[in-house]
């Protein structure tokens, strides 16, 4: 479904990814971890074509991302949800029109279906009731569920989660990461799923690859955040504190 | 000292190439913009609202400062006119001047200070808030969604409120014209008319509509340059900050440079 060969890729003289390789199976959820500035969300980007690798191939539904043209990206990117940090909403617009977005600009639906779609896209996040509010009324949390109803509006089969319970206390971040298994129950949809909160992690992830260095250092299903593993506990954080406070 | 100039020529130096960067991004954009006119739809809400948001909210600045333009620019030439018992003639001069340079120049650079600065700081925060990369995850076509409706709407909008600004500049000068410089009121009206009638095309002076002509152009390089600078910024709110200064000061250089150029395009060359 999507697979990273290799890719490298570096901003100015600072190398970003230095061979990340891994591969994600169509319906599982792919949790990306790692420290901040690791590469996590520029990873994310590969796979929509807002960056391109230096090196490498970035292989998603079978397209190679990194050599696609104009209309391929197109096509593969209307099959691809995504969800940024901070929902990345247009403050002019209402959460109605925020997610109808989407339907109105990319599709040529009849406006009765885009009001179908929406309702339904709206009321899975709970928040039908909060429809003709601007982003600027909305709480964190609703604003990164707004985020998520607009990824979902076009019924992709992918969905990108850059850092999805950030900045959300623990209760938000527990309804959020209900909704991704929901979405991936309900839809059936691919999820890779960018965070540094292990309990999100451990919830919706059926794989956790730890990136370090610009590549995977390790990975496996959510139990290995228990393991002993050196690569583990130094992203834990295990002995980088003088004297062991903990 | 010497490292100070280095320093400075240094400066200098990167603030030209990002300026001409900049020039060159708002030249790719603008020939985006007019292949989007011409293809496709145009949704009028969007255009209606950018030229409330742009142009009529900038009336009143627009008709103070012309206001005062006009009344200042009749008492510096009706002075001078009075040392010759020339000073009925300030209307024509007054309204002259207004039609073909002021009126579209003082226009182009408030909207460039109040509008174009207004569209890079809300694009630029778009940029550094992630939601044009959002909207290209979408495929959400950002020239026609973002730009094409702040163009129209200020290729709308300068025009108008430079006829606004020609206007309220020539009755500045008729106030300082009857009471400073007791030049009747009827003579006034009756020079300045004549003055603008002029060449006329289907009865529209051409000092007027030349005016006109080159405020559509700087509507348009305002708003394109303020897009541009604005969907280019990163580095959140400095970022923001260097896309607002860049759009105000590339706008400026533009609306200078072009209206000299367009003055010479209709107005010809003085021949020896």
């Amino acid at each position: 479904m999507i697979e990273f060969r290799d890719v490298h890729k570096s901003f100015g003289d600072r190398p970003v990814l230095q061979g990340l390789s891994f591969h994600v199976r169509k319906g599982e959820s792919y949790v990306i971890m790692g420290p901040s500035g690791s590469g996590k969300s520029t990873t994310l980007l590969h796979m929509v074509g807002v960056h391109r690798a230096d090196r490498g191939r970035v292989l998603v539904q079978g397209i190679d991302v990194a050599d696609a043209g104009i209309e391929e990206l197109t096509a593969l990117r209307q099959r691809i949800g995504m969800v940024f940090q901070g929902g990345a909403l247009l403050n002019w617009l209402n959460v109605y029109d925020n997610v109808a977005l989407p339907l109105r600009e990319t599709r040529s639906l009849p406006e009765a279906e885009v009001k179908e779609r929406v309702e339904e896209a709206i009321k899975l996040v709970w928040l039908w009731s909060d429809r003709e509010k601007l982003p600027s009324e909305l709480s964190g949390g609703m604003r990164k569920r707004v985020g998520l109803a607009r990824a979902i509006v076009t019924r992709p089969e992918i969905i990108l989660y850059d850092e999805p319970t950030a900045g959300l206390d623990p209760a938000m971040s527990l309804q959020i990461d209900h909704l991704i298994l929901d979405m991936k129950r309900r839809l059936g949809v691919t999820s890779v799923v960018v965070t540094h909160d292990i309990p999100c992690a451990t919830r919706v992830g059926d794989r956790i690859g730890i990136i370090s260095g610009g590549r995977i250092d390790v990975e496996g299903d959510p139990g290995i955040l228990d393991s002993r593993d050196p690569c583990v506990l130094r992203f834990l954080g295990h002995g980088s504190i003088p004297g062991d406070v903990r | 000292m010497l490292a100070a100039v280095g320093n400075s020529a240094r400066m200098l130096y990167g603030e030209i190439l990002v300026s001409v960067r900049g020039a060159g991004a708002s030249v790719g954009l603008l020939i985006d913009t007019a292949q989007r006119l011409v293809s496709g739809r145009v949704r009028i809400r969007p255009v209606l609202d950018q030229m409330f948001a742009g142009g009529v909210l900038t009336i009143p600045i627009v008709v103070l400062v012309s206001l005062f333009m006009g009344m200042v620019l009749a008492l510096q030439t009706g002075l001078e006119l009075l040392k010759f018992g020339q000073q009925d003639l300030v209307g024509v001069i007054v309204s002259v001047a207004m039609c073909r340079e002021i009126g579209p120049i003082i226009t182009g650079i408030i909207l460039s200070a109040a509008v174009g600065s207004a569209m890079a700081a809300e694009l630029g925060t778009m940029s550094v808030s992630d939601e044009l990369t959002a909207l290209d995850v979408m495929t959400v076509d950002k020239t026609r969604f973002l730009v094409l409706p702040r163009v129209l709407a200020l290729a709308v909008m300068c025009p108008i409120l430079t006829l606004f600004a020609d206007l309220v500049g020539i009755v500045g000068a008729g106030i300082v014209g009857v009471n400073r410089l007791n030049v009747g009121l009827q003579l006034f009206i009756t020079t300045t008319v004549e003055a603008l009638r002029g060449t006329a095309l289907f009865s529209l002076p051409k000092d007027l509509y030349v005016g006109l002509f080159k405020a559509i152009i700087f509507g348009i390089v305002i708003a394109v340059v303020g897009c541009a600078a604005g969907m280019r910024a990163t580095n959140g709110a400095q970022g923001v900050g260097d896309a607002t200064r860049r759009a105000v000061r590339i706008s400026i250089l533009l609306i200078v440079v072009l209206n000299y150029i367009l003055t010479g395009l209709f107005f010809g060359v003085v021949s020896r």
